[in-house]
């Protein structure tokens, strides 16, 4: 109830590629973890509140419950192919993924939404209206998002180092 | 000395899932394509370690998919039951495509030969002669595994940054009380697998000496770094 694991991909069709990972808990757990590890994680209220998050082909009706529960949960998505680069392979370092929020740099272009509405029919317009005030968290931990604050996100490199070994390599 | 067995794993924490959820998800798994997923055709077992520290080794179980002829993506899971965690991804790749990566990039990638011919890479459930036609075409290929879960530290959630992980190249590296685990759990011998595997062959430009971290270890590092400025993204929002 309190943990998710999702393998992301970049379409829902069968040739979709494999972009990457998302973990989703809830806000007890997130609650509890040191600041060290919260300033990876992103807040999922806004996504959900402004019909930026959907769960296509699925009623709206059966999922008030659920987006609410959502609502207060926190993710953390670290992305291991930038198709977006145009790379036709899986390179470089595994990125940290952040989610929309309502501050300019986090608004999603909206061309990217005008596509994605009308591949699945939906209209984000109706989503807000019809969610507005149902998925609303009750608070939303400041040590997420953490680039709202600071200004800064955050990238991985991947460092060469001495290999601690057992057995010759390779 | 041991390998850290983690068949016994601590608890994810949270209440166990409720009735509603459950059943909410069974309405929307009836609702709902699964496309990508559904392309998952294939179980292999292997162990990999992580990038910057072999004693320190992981089975990995990983639900492979054809993206096309020449590349596979597949999850990577703890354990094959139910409740496994999904604890990194891998991507397999030609020897053809893998020599077109920059060679930075090609550090990051390890060769299956080794690990394919000596037996340890292997279809749980799968009969010895279909699992050998299709693992001698994985044995020419490389492999590109991030793991974000430390499970075999005992953490009970996906804390921290990803690693980059390696592969087995040679005999000497797993950990033998990791090996007879898995071969009892699943019933089979590595060595009787290893000979039936004798005639197969690896990359047929051999092993490229930058594969497998060009020898060195490989950790991540976290950088924190300026977000982009504001006018890069248009300030209406519909």
């Amino acid at each position: 109830q309190d943990f998710l694991q999702c393998a992301v991909y970049d379409s829902d069709d069968p040739s979709a590629r494999l972009i990457g990972v998302e973990y989703i808990v809830s806000s007890r757990v997130f609650d509890a973890l040191p600041p060290e590890e919260q300033k990876l994680w992103h807040s999922h209220a806004y996504e959900i509140e402004s019909g930026l998050w959907v769960n296509p082909r699925v009623p709206e009706m059966i999922l008030t419950t659920e987006l609410k529960d959502l609502a207060q949960t926190y993710g953390k998505f670290w992305c291991s192919w930038q198709v977006d680069r145009g790379d036709k392979l899986p390179l470089g370092a595994p990125a940290l993924m952040m989610s929309p929020q309502e501050v300019n740099i986090g608004m999603v272009k909206p061309e990217l939404v005008h596509k994605r509405d009308d591949k699945y029919k939906i209209s984000t317009e109706n989503l807000k209206n019809v969610r507005m005030g149902t998925a609303v968290p009750e608070s939303i931990n400041p040590r997420a998002d953490l680039w709202k604050q600071t200004g800064k996100g955050f990238a991985i490199d991947i460092e060469q180092t001495e290999m601690k070994l057992r057995a010759p390599f390779p | 000395m041991e390998g850290v067995n983690i068949s016994t794993h601590p608890e994810v924490p949270g209440e166990p899932t409720h009735t509603t959820t459950a059943l909410l998800e069974t309405a929307t798994a009836t609702i709902q394509g699964f496309g990508p997923v559904n392309k998952i055709h294939q179980h292999l077992c292997a162990f990999h370690f992580y990038g910057h520290d072999m004693t320190r080794q992981v089975e990995a179980h990983h639900l492979c998919g054809h993206q096309n002829e020449e590349v596979r993506q597949c999850l990577i899971y703890d354990s094959p039951d139910a409740d496994a965690r999904l604890i990194g991804l891998e991507y397999i790749v030609s020897e053809e495509l893998f020599l077109t990566l920059p060679d930075e990039e090609k550090r990051m990638w390890h060769s299956h030969e080794y690990e394919v011919k000596s037996g340890v890479l292997f279809m749980p459930g799968m009969p010895g002669p279909i699992q050998r036609q299709d693992l001698e075409k994985v044995c020419k290929t490389y492999g590109k595994v991030i793991h974000f879960w430390q499970v075999d530290k005992g953490d009970n959630l996906p804390l921290g940054l990803p690693h980059v992980m390696m592969a087995l190249t040679r005999d000497g590296q797993l950990y033998e009380n990791i090996a007879h685990d898995v071969e009892k759990r699943f019933g089979i011998s590595f060595d009787k697998e290893r000979e039936n595997r004798a005639y197969m062959t690896g990359p047929a430009h051999g092993i490229h000496p930058l594969a497998n971290g060009g020898g060195k270890g490989l950790k991540t590092v976290l950088r924190e770094v300026d977000c982009k400025p504001v006018d890069s993204v248009p300030r209406v929002f519909v």
